[in-house]
């Protein structure tokens, strides 16, 4: 996920470094103001993050390879703030080294990989759903959701910045088709093998994930599941397939073409009632699959809150 | 793996200390580092579809890996590796953008041909600019010029200290690989569990390790400053000449036609 300067505009470029440093200085007041935090401590997680993205593993059934970010992995120890610190310096010294990533570039990666794995991923989803003493399958689900939003968001970031620049010829929707679907499969096996070093550290060195753990809310657990179900929602309806579903697939086998409306009046106005109404009438989007799930989240929240009011009120 | 490591190891040998002979060695680094920014801004404020003028960039590019004596070649063999990505997005310019622009020996050349030239040489040159860049001056002295640009110290101690690491952890993620390779018999692919093991073996090496340099550094009542704020730069005038003669290369390429 590392972007070259060549695939950013100046413009583009500079902003990004722009916020990205102004991230890092409430990192430094953040860090600064934290007791526990320890310069080596950071040092050495960043080295072995440094170390642990040189491997590549196969992704299955794709045939190409992947690297994990550790965003996820060094928040879930050092804190948001410190995960973010961290994985920023991490970036720096890959461009210095290697030029693996742009100069100007670093605002961007930093945006991108550290970021939205620290900064959103981190304290909206794997957060609120981790403890300390979680079960394997509560790990394996915080992993594997905060990664893929960290992953996918990234994702959408490297398309809107390259696509912003006048990189790309290639039209944002068909970018976004491109890049999601790849780093989503790079998100689920990011997310399951940071669950497993989670699961293999923890048994030896428990103490590492007790930093500020908060028993997790029933609230902030809803929330971590709604932002990951949002973003899957954006992120998987990009990966659905233009063909036609079954229903229509099988009349247009029976009828040899296209269903064509009857041209009653009834069927007119109906048709014009459902446009008129349609919030999305083209609903095959990535934005649909937001709408569409906001609006359920809405509508169980909301319809939650009605059984609790008639639950709490006395009975006469 | 143990190729990406093993390159890896000697990046950094190699990155600790300038390795530029002459004059692009004794240059203050804050001077080079000022260069090698504006001349990244500049080039990439330089439309896609002026290819003489993008192409025009790698001579600077020349003539700076001529006087800090560097292997030009194997900066472009280096800058080529790492250029998949970004050919692949030219690659899809090609595909995008079929207008014709120009016609060469009677073939007829598009604007998404041009467009992903531009792209490809503009990956290779800002990756030859930072190797040059971080070739001529080296990481310490780079740190220091980040210090005296005012980036906070703590940021600059965090990325020393990351690199301080790299190597005792390199060499220990190569103990890890080598053991695995030598009980895995011929196998190369290791599952995703296996993997998920070394790291996290390598993870609790490094935190065991974190933990007695934490004590250490806490009982000789480290403070968080760095050595290298300490050291003094002298800014002279042969650095003053140095910025301003490439920062005149920068606006000819950039805005003269020639």
């Amino acid at each position: 996920m590392h972007m070259s300067d060549a695939l950013v505009s100046a413009p583009v470029a500079l902003s990004a470094d722009a916020v990205a440093a102004t991230l890092l200085v409430v990192s430094i007041a953040k860090i600064s103001r934290q007791k526990q935090l320890s310069i080596p401590l950071m040092g050495v997680l960043g080295a072995f993050v440094f170390a642990a993205q040189m491997i590549n593993f196969a992704i299955p059934a794709t045939g190409s390879s992947g690297h994990v970010i550790g965003g996820i992995l060094l928040s879930s120890m050092l804190g948001a703030w410190g995960g973010f610190f961290t994985l920023t310096s991490v970036i720096v010294l890959q461009c210095l080294l290697f030029a693996d990533g742009g100069l100007l570039a670093l605002g961007c990666n930093a945006i991108n990989m550290a970021a939205f794995s620290c900064l959103v991923a981190y304290p909206l989803v794997f957060k609120p759903l981790f403890r300390a003493d979680s079960p394997f399958k509560r790990v394996m689900t915080a992993s594997v959701l905060a990664s893929v939003t960290a992953f996918t968001l990234g994702a959408v970031a490297v398309t809107l910045e390259t696509t912003l620049s006048g990189i790309s010829a290639l039209p944002l929707g068909r970018m976004l088709l491109f890049m999601v679907p790849i780093h989503l499969i790079i998100g689920i096996c990011e997310g399951v093998a940071t669950a497993f070093v989670i699961l293999f550290t923890r048994s030896r060195d428990p103490e590492l994930f007790m930093h500020d753990q908060e028993q997790p809310s029933r609230h902030r657990t809803i929330e971590a599941f709604a932002v990951a179900a949002l973003v899957i929602a954006a992120s998987f309806t990009l990966l659905a397939s233009s063909a036609p579903d079954g229903l229509e697939w099988s009349v247009e086998r029976t009828l040899q073409g296209e269903l064509t409306l009857p041209s009653t009046p009834l069927h007119s106005s109906a048709e014009q009632i459902v446009e008129q109404t349609a919030l999305i009438p083209d609903y095959n989007t990535a934005l649909a699959g937001v709408i569409g799930c906001a609006v359920l989240i809405l509508l169980a929240w909301i319809f939650s809150l009605v059984i609790k009011q008639n639950r709490d009120e006395p009975k006469s | 793996m143990s190729q990406n490591l093993e390159r890896a190891l000697l990046g950094l040998d190699r990155a600790f200390r300038p390795q530029a002979k002459g004059m692009a060695r004794e240059i203050d680094p804050r001077a080079k580092l000022l260069v090698a920014l504006t001349f990244l801004i500049a080039m990439l404020s330089t439309p896609l579809m002026d290819l003489g003028r993008v192409a025009a960039w790698g001579i600077p590019i020349m003539v700076a890996a001529y006087i800090s004596r560097a292997d030009y070649f194997s900066l472009v063999g280096y800058s080529l590796l790492l250029l998949p990505f970004v050919a692949l997005i030219g690659l899809f310019n090609i595909l995008y953008e079929r207008e014709v622009v120009a016609s060469l020996f009677g073939i007829a050349v598009t604007k998404g041909w041009i467009m992903a030239l531009a792209i490809t040489l503009r990956g290779i040159f800002s990756v030859q600019t930072i190797l040059l860049m971080v070739f001529a001056t080296g990481i310490y002295p780079l740190c220091g010029a980040m210090l005296k640009l005012r980036i906070p110290t703590l940021f600059v101690a965090q990325t020393l200290m990351i690199y301080r690491f790299l190597r005792v952890l390199l060499i220990e993620l190569q103990e890890i690989i080598f053991a695995t390779q030598a009980r895995s018999a011929g196998i190369k692919r290791y599952p995703l569990r296996l993997w998920a093991r070394i790291i996290s073996e390598l993870l609790i090496r490094t935190i065991r390790r974190a933990r007695t340099l934490d004590m250490a550094m806490r009982a000789r009542g480290w403070q968080g400053d760095v050595p290298l704020a300490r050291q003094q730069y002298v800014w002279r005038w042969r650095d003053t000449l140095f910025l301003f003669a490439w920062l005149g290369v920068v606006a000819v390429v950039r805005f003269i036609r020639l």
